[in-house]
């Protein structure tokens, strides 16, 4: 039992990252790993409405399947995880009226971040019990967070560095990217 | 105030009939779109037939009715997939049973497995003999680029895994690792789930007299 | 009909190129480009989603209210994968069984919510067809061109770059390749683009 939850957690984190491994949720990875401070603040929103949504698609799914509507996920999930970031809009404006306009656009595109999705169906797919369910959630989440905060800082560094035009923006944070992905698949098979 | 519940009422009207609409279509296309179901084809019968020798070439056997895919009852087999399966790919497609010549009584069962998202799945026909032990293992079918496959479908890790599996009943991950001496984690995981989940149809099959 | 939109509809597919100047769908971009024939099967997945998806959307969007705008498209767009979804399942289950799980995430493909929004909302049936045709193939030919890239590199026994490690790496020399070759392009036919 407390081996499962160990590997959901070190493959949600590191074996598995949902950046460097599954490569899910790239688009918000680009686009807010540019400061250190967004992007900690997209990762925790991300962590948010991924472990929400775990739990809600987790108990739907075990109606669709009571039902035989099991060709009903994909439109069920997508619905359930956009209404989620509307909630998380709504409470954010309220609460942290400045973490709010600092993610900005990036807030509605939680939608369709597939990191969401695809850790939706995942743990459906994977058939966790409530708890795994829960703990994957979050270390996919945390995971996420992990690589933002990383590319972030590597992000920083480069706006000083001298880049071929070609390579400017996209590009090179692509490759950096890469290697990144390089080092992570060296703990690949390191808690099997 | 009037304005505004006019045309919420609307959106939530406009949202309910899309809605309905789409679920109708799927519904339909659920009906009515076939679901693909693996059949005993000469493909098949051909490995079988490499498996399992009848004796004759490839396409007699199959046209005098040598093997005979075992129907099972689809929603007891995605029960059984569920309950035994160690990671999602991981399934049994179809159980195929040689009627005559000198194997007749041998059981063949076809399977996936992975051992690592996001990789293609490797699907393996294991052949057993009447009391449900491993006589033989052939790869159907594994993309040869995959993240993590190469290495052991090498010829002699393939072979050495065969020696090693002929009349078990039961495996582990790590006992085939120690004997073929591959060095892909990943792609003998996957292997060693799809062997484990045949071994345990074979085993569920002889049970029950041949069905789930 | 104005000639103009369906002009620019048409050549959106490259001068526009989804996956290089838009930046949009990188996560099945890298994920799937691991072989030509996954890269191609989920290509075309998503064209014929993206085809019918602005098709669906331009024919409602007098019809679907602005506050429900985006569950709208979301539902309309998980109508089609899911159909897709249910096709190749039934017809071409060895390619089911490697892109299975990328299936379902074409719904949050942001090329297809991005054409249903920017375009599609506001052309006619026509314009959006042929939009979402020229967006397809681009998507297609990009991600195919990935997919041979790396299954080159990697039959070449550089096992890296069928790794989402190489995924990465790769988009990123080709996309810096596709700018460098925009750049040229554009000093050339200035008054194409401006047209």
């Amino acid at each position: 039992m407390w081996m499962t939850i160990f590997s959901i957690v070190i493959s949600g984190l590191i074996t598995n990252n949902i950046i460097f491994s599954q490569t899910l949720g790239i688009c918000p990875f680009l686009g807010v790993s540019k400061k250190l401070d967004s992007a900690v603040g997209m990762g925790l929103a991300v962590t948010f409405v991924i472990v929400l949504s775990s739990v809600v698609c987790h108990y739907l799914y075990m109606l669709l399947e009571l039902a035989e509507l099991t060709y009903l996920q994909t439109i069920i999930f997508i619905l359930i995880i956009a209404a989620l970031v509307q909630l998380l809009d709504i409470v954010l404006k309220k609460a942290s009226p400045s973490l709010y306009t600092s993610l900005g656009v990036y807030l509605a595109l939680i939608t369709t971040n597939c990191a969401v999705l695809g850790t939706a169906n995942n743990v459906v797919a994977e058939g966790y019990g409530i708890l795994e369910t829960v703990v994957a959630g979050l270390s996919v989440g945390l995971g996420f967070t992990l690589a933002l905060i990383l590319m972030a800082g590597v992000r920083e560094k480069t706006q000083r560095a001298v880049i071929p035009k070609p390579f400017q923006g996209f590009p090179i944070a692509l490759i950096i990217a890469g290697i990144m992905a390089m080092a992570f698949s060296g703990f690949n098979g390191l808690f099997a | 105030m009037k304005n505004s519940t006019k045309s919420t009422l609307k959106s939530v009207l406009a949202m309910s009939v899309i809605s309905v609409v789409c679920v109708a279509v799927l519904a339909f296309g659920n009906a009515f779109i076939p679901k693909y179901k693996p059949t005993l084809d000469l493909k098949t019968a051909t490995m079988i037939n490499e498996l399992l020798p009848t004796g004759l070439d490839a396409q007699t056997a199959f046209d005098n009715g040598y093997f005979e895919m075992l129907e099972l009852d689809e929603k007891k087999l995605a029960d059984f997939n569920k309950n035994n399966r160690a990671e999602p790919n991981n399934k049994v497609l179809a159980v195929y049973k040689v009627v005559k010549g000198d194997y007749s009584g041998y059981t063949v069962v076809e399977a996936q497995g992975q051992g690592y998202s996001g990789n293609d799945p490797i699907s393996l026909l294991t052949a057993f003999d009447e009391g449900a032990a491993v006589f033989d293992v052939k790869v159907k079918s594994q993309r040869e680029n995959s993240p993590g496959t190469n290495g052991i479908f090498l010829d002699k890790n393939f072979d050495n895994f065969r020696k090693f599996i002929k009349g078990k009943t039961d495996v582990g991950a790590s006992d085939i690792e120690a004997t073929t001496g591959a060095t892909s984690k990943y792609s003998i995981k996957g292997v060693a789930n799809t062997v484990k989940i045949s071994m345990q149809m074979a085993a569920a099959l002889n049970e029950n007299g041949g069905k789930l | 009909m104005n000639g103009k939109t369906l002009r620019n509809a048409a050549l959106g597919g490259i001068l526009n190129n989804p996956v290089f100047v838009l930046v949009l769908g990188m996560c099945p971009t890298i994920a799937q480009s691991n072989s030509i024939i996954n890269a191609f099967g989920l290509g075309c997945a998503t064209a014929v989603v993206l085809v019918f998806s602005n098709i669906a959307i331009s024919l409602l969007r007098k019809v679907i209210p602005d506050k429900v705008r985006l569950p709208a498209y979301i539902v309309i767009i998980a109508t089609f994968v899911t159909i897709v979804q249910m096709v190749i399942s039934g017809f071409l289950p060895e390619l089911y069984a490697s892109i299975s799980s990328f299936i379902p995430l074409i719904v949050v493909n942001c090329i297809i919510l991005g054409r249903a929004e920017s375009f599609a909302s506001k052309n006619s049936v026509l314009a959006s067809a042929v939009d979402g045709l020229s967006m397809g193939i681009g998507f297609i030919l990009s991600i195919t061109l990935l997919g041979a890239i790396r299954q080159g590199l990697g039959a070449m026994g550089l096992s890296l770059f069928v790794q989402p490690a190489g995924g990465f790496i790769v988009l990123g020399f080709v996309m810096a390749l596709f700018n460098c070759l925009m750049g040229i392009f554009k000093n050339r036919h200035k008054t194409l683009m401006e047209a």
